[in-house]
């Protein structure tokens, strides 16, 4: 005779783990009172968050002055080479812009007349499984959708994969699920590139046939079309062309924005509308 | 104040600390399994079905506070609770020490575990290179919190349990 006790544990295990299965499946069958759930509860703890956050701030600097020591002190010494680089190095910076408005003034591009909202970052979200995710201060309220693209002055960052209420979090083009079509400025091949995980690199690797003629340095951009970002908008230089590749080519672009150092982005809005155009 | 009542509050506020204070409290990237450790805590001290309820919910609200599809954490944390509970006895009369390295380890398995159903439902981030490392970190770092957080817990999901009752059979070293 099976033994009551010990089986009901295994009963109600088995029915939440029914459960939960139910709402992984709701989830990504894009079941909208599921995304709204957890949108409400992030929207509702949000003010708390907010005060929390204040609150522990001496607590947080104090925390990062003992444990990211390192990475504070690298920071700096990142920052003052930075400068020394731009300052000896201003003509060739020169000379590169003058090329990159050429290549792009060749094709029309006029990316930073598109109309965005400028956020700031906030931090990366909870958790340890958020790699490649940041999160902004900006959300539905400042009229943020999600899957509008985000970018700064030095070109494409990511899109926005979350939007609450007050703010968003931005997948970043390195993420592995992150894909966009791009153009290469030379050959006008058009392919798809994506988020490997590496930091800075994106590759192409679908599109671009085996014998275009690619070379390093060579300006991407995106290419538009049913993308959720605009055309023409810079993603950066190709790296590695992968010019020995037999059958499959998976071209290394190395992204124009840097984004292990962003501090604000520009999230541009009205995504559908821009690309359509 | 109904245990429910009670449980719901030490969510809440859980979910602000984990999206607060433990985000930025990070060691080479990886912090503090704050949801993970009440799961595993209510098991402890709930019993397999109390544990299996509430580490549920606490899935669900890590969900929330960390943006994965919602059900993954859901999935995970009662199967955690259930485990550790089944285990409790073992070590209840352990040393501290003992008790800590268990707690750990119940961390370590929860955060393995959780990033293998992840990569299953197709999150990459999950499960990344890193995450050797990222389990252990997160073990120590979760367990340093593990004391303070047990009381909070004990007293969150053990009202109207039968009190425990110590035996004491004659001859028993114990």
């Amino acid at each position: 005779m099976p033994n009551r006790s010990s089986d009901r544990p295994r009963v109600v295990l088995l029915v939440l783990m029914a459960a939960a299965l139910t709402l992984l499946t709701a989830q990504f069958r894009e079941f909208l009172p599921v995304d709204d759930f957890q949108q409400g509860f992030r929207d509702v703890i949000s003010p708390f968050r907010k005060v929390v956050d204040r609150s522990t701030d001496p607590f947080q600097t104090v925390w990062n002055g003992i444990f990211n020591y390192e990475e504070v002190s690298d920071e700096n010494e990142r920052l003052q080479m930075e400068i020394a680089r731009m300052r000896g190095k201003e003509l060739r910076d020169e000379a590169d812009r003058e090329l990159l408005e050429r290549l792009l003034g060749e094709v029309d591009i006029d990316y930073l007349e598109l109309e965005t909202v400028v956020a700031r970052i906030i931090g990366v979200p909870g958790g340890n499984y958020n790699s490649h995710v940041v999160e902004i201060n900006k959300g539905t309220d400042d009229g943020l959708e999600e899957g509008a693209g985000v970018i700064t002055k030095a070109g494409l960052v990511g899109y926005l994969y979350e939007v609450d209420r007050s703010t968003s979090l931005v997948r970043l083009a390195t993420h592995p699920d992150f894909r966009v079509g791009v153009r290469l400025i030379n050959s006008q091949d058009e392919g798809l590139a994506r988020g490997n995980g590496s930091v800075g690199v994106l590759i192409l690797d679908a599109g671009i046939n085996i014998d275009t003629e690619v070379s390093i340095g060579e300006v991407v951009v995106t290419s538009g079309g049913r993308s959720i970002f605009p055309q023409d908008i810079p993603v950066g230089r190709v790296n590695d062309p992968d010019k020995e590749a037999d059958y499959a080519r998976s071209i290394e672009i190395d992204l124009s924005a840097s984004l292990e150092n962003l501090s604000f982005l520009n999230v541009i809005l009205e995504a559908r509308e821009n690309q359509s155009k | 104040m109904n245990t429910w009542l009670r449980v719901l509050t030490l969510l809440i506020v859980a979910a602000i600390l984990q999206s607060s204070i433990f985000t930025e409290m990070r060691i080479n990237g990886m912090g503090v399994e704050l949801l993970l450790l009440i799961a595993i805590l209510s098991g402890y001290h709930g019993g397999p079905v109390r544990g299996a309820y509430v580490s549920f919910w606490t899935g669900l609200v890590n969900d929330c506070v960390v943006a994965s599809p919602l059900g993954i954490h859901a999935l995970i944390y009662p199967v955690i609770a259930v485990a550790v509970s089944n285990l409790e006895e073992r070590f209840i009369n352990e040393k501290r020490v003992i008790r800590a390295f268990g707690v750990a380890l119940a961390v370590a398995t929860g955060v393995l575990l959780t990033a293998a159903v992840g990569h299953i439902f197709g999150e990459k981030t999950f499960n990344t290179d890193s995450l050797p490392e990222t389990a252990i970190i997160a073990a120590v770092m979760t367990t340093f919190f593990s004391k303070p957080i047990s009381r909070i817990v004990n007293w969150t999901v053990s009202s109207g349990m039968p009190q425990e009752v110590k035996t004491r059979i004659a001859g028993s070293s114990r």
